[in-house]
């Protein structure tokens, strides 16, 4: 009976998706249980959407997948930015679908031919989501939209819970790493201790990357470069 | 649930560095979701091994002028636990069996703290963390081993209770702040020593950390010394 294996690789899964400990790891299980549970979707990613609208894929089964969140990103529309916490978005038989032009005209050119748009969780980071693609089926089964809304749910909850574990580390480990910035820039130009902080986030913030960023490149950069003092020191105020 | 005060300072002072800093509100969120699965936790203590760095949360003001009134330890079995990267086996007993420890678990029940559960965080093979929990009654964590781990990332199989009954992790974590403090001093001296010699960040904390032995001193006090003669330099 379909149902019940449905039911036995369902509990699997998101049992899988629990035990987990590393985002990486809980990112690529929730594609692999995704390819397991609901297998007429052959194109499966977790993406995340920024605030400026644009998506980056975390994880993905296949490069059709990445190029569907592609177009999805550059679309500024699609099933992904569509779905809420509440609500999945079902797209059957895309060439008649009438949502998001610009999105379907590109993805049906793709291939596309039905998707389940999942919203797992949203934090600081963004809106996190799961995008089910199929490029051999135009219909959805009634049963794969209830699994799909459940398997969601376990696997916003894996990665939130994990993403909170690590969280605490890796902040730690990034102020160790702008404490060294820190201290590389007050000795290759000069400054005092706030003075170097200060340099460090108007460099990030003028070249639109994140402090941590902008700290790993001092920070891979000693040992290879021989500074002349005063050639390139920046001004201090 | 709230973070201790130094708690709040600690996380406070890292925020400033974390591009995506909400470290406080996503701490509490986790506790909180801890407790709404055993409401009898009081507390929570997460520890970075590497880091040696411990934050701690409680669930109200009453709690905590309870826990004030516990004589704390400098040790501890979660401490240890840490420092030898692997969950301790627990006797057969539980804690109260073992002499070291029955004083102080019999002073820290008597002031609410009745059981405690401690998971190690595993990643990559690596401890990385501790998370202990606090119960005022001796089955707060019975038979929710497998859902709190999973709340904070920790591994179940290595969880091990009543280890702690004395609360010593959040004397721990009123240390915090000062460990942050000191952590920055390595951390800013060594990327001096690194750009003033062109070596590695690891080769000049390696440095630091040998100077300070032969010197027959602290490298903190050591990495205070390399900034101020830092700053007194001329060109400064």
């Amino acid at each position: 009976m379909q149902g019940e294996r449905a039911v036995d690789t369902i509990r699997d899964a998101t049992a899988s998706l629990h035990s987990q400990t590393g985002t990486t790891a809980t990112l690529e299980e929730i594609v692999l249980q995704a390819r397991l549970c609901l297998p007429e979707f052959e194109h499966v990613s977790v993406s995340r959407i920024h605030a400026d609208g644009s998506l980056e894929t975390l994880a993905a089964s296949t490069d059709v997948a990445r190029s569907f969140d592609e177009v999805q990103s550059s679309s500024h529309e699609g099933p992904c930015v569509e779905a809420t916490e509440e609500e999945l978005v079902v797209v059957r038989d895309a060439r008649h679908e009438q949502r998001w032009p610009s999105y379907i005209g590109r993805a049906t050119r793709l291939g596309l031919q039905s998707q389940i748009g999942v919203r797992l969780r949203s934090d600081s980071h963004g809106v996190l989501c799961l995008n089910l693609h199929s490029t051999t089926s135009s219909t959805i089964d009634p049963g794969s939209v209830g699994v799909a809304e459940h398997f969601g749910v376990h696997a916003g909850l894996a990665l939130g819970h994990v993403l909170r574990a690590e969280q605490l580390s890796t902040a730690i480990g990034t102020r160790t790493l702008i404490g060294a910035a820190v201290g590389i820039v007050m000795e290759r130009y000069g400054m005092t201790q706030s003075a170097a902080f200060s340099y460090l986030t108007r460099q990030a913030s003028t070249q639109n990357r994140k402090v941590r960023s902008v700290a790993q490149d001092l920070v891979d950069s000693v040992g290879e470069r021989v500074p002349d003092r005063g050639d390139d020191r920046p001004d201090q105020t | 649930m709230e973070p201790i005060p130094e708690t709040l300072e600690a996380l406070e002072e890292l925020d400033r560095y974390n591009d995506d800093g909400d470290l406080v509100e996503h701490l509490t969120a986790t506790a909180d979701r801890a407790r709404s699965i055993a409401p009898g936790l009081v507390g929570v203590s997460i520890g970075s091994r590497e880091h040696d760095v411990t934050f701690t949360l409680v669930a109200t003001d009453e709690e905590i002028a309870t826990l004030d009134a516990v004589q704390y330890v400098a040790t501890g079995p979660c401490v240890d636990a840490i420092h030898l990267g692997r969950g301790l086996a627990s006797s057969p007993g539980g804690l109260l069996d073992e002499r070291e420890w029955q004083d102080f678990a019999r002073a820290s029940a008597a002031a609410g703290i009745h059981s405690t559960l401690t998971f190690p965080v595993v990643v990559a093979g690596d401890v990385i963390a501790t998370v202990n929990l606090y119960g005022d009654a001796a089955d707060t964590f019975q038979d929710r081993h497998s859902e709190l781990a999973t709340t904070f990332g920790a591994w179940a199989p290595g969880a091990v209770t009543n280890a702690d009954l004395s609360f010593s992790t959040r004397t721990q974590a009123q240390q915090a702040p000062v460990r942050l403090a000191e952590r920055a001093w390595l951390d800013q001296a060594s990327g001096v020593i690194a750009a003033q010699r062109h070596i590695s960040l690891p080769a000049a904390r390696a440095q630091l950390e040998d100077a300070a032995l032969r010197a027959g001193i602290p490298v903190i006090r050591l990495a205070r010394v390399v900034l101020g003669l830092h700053d007194e330099r001329p060109d400064r």
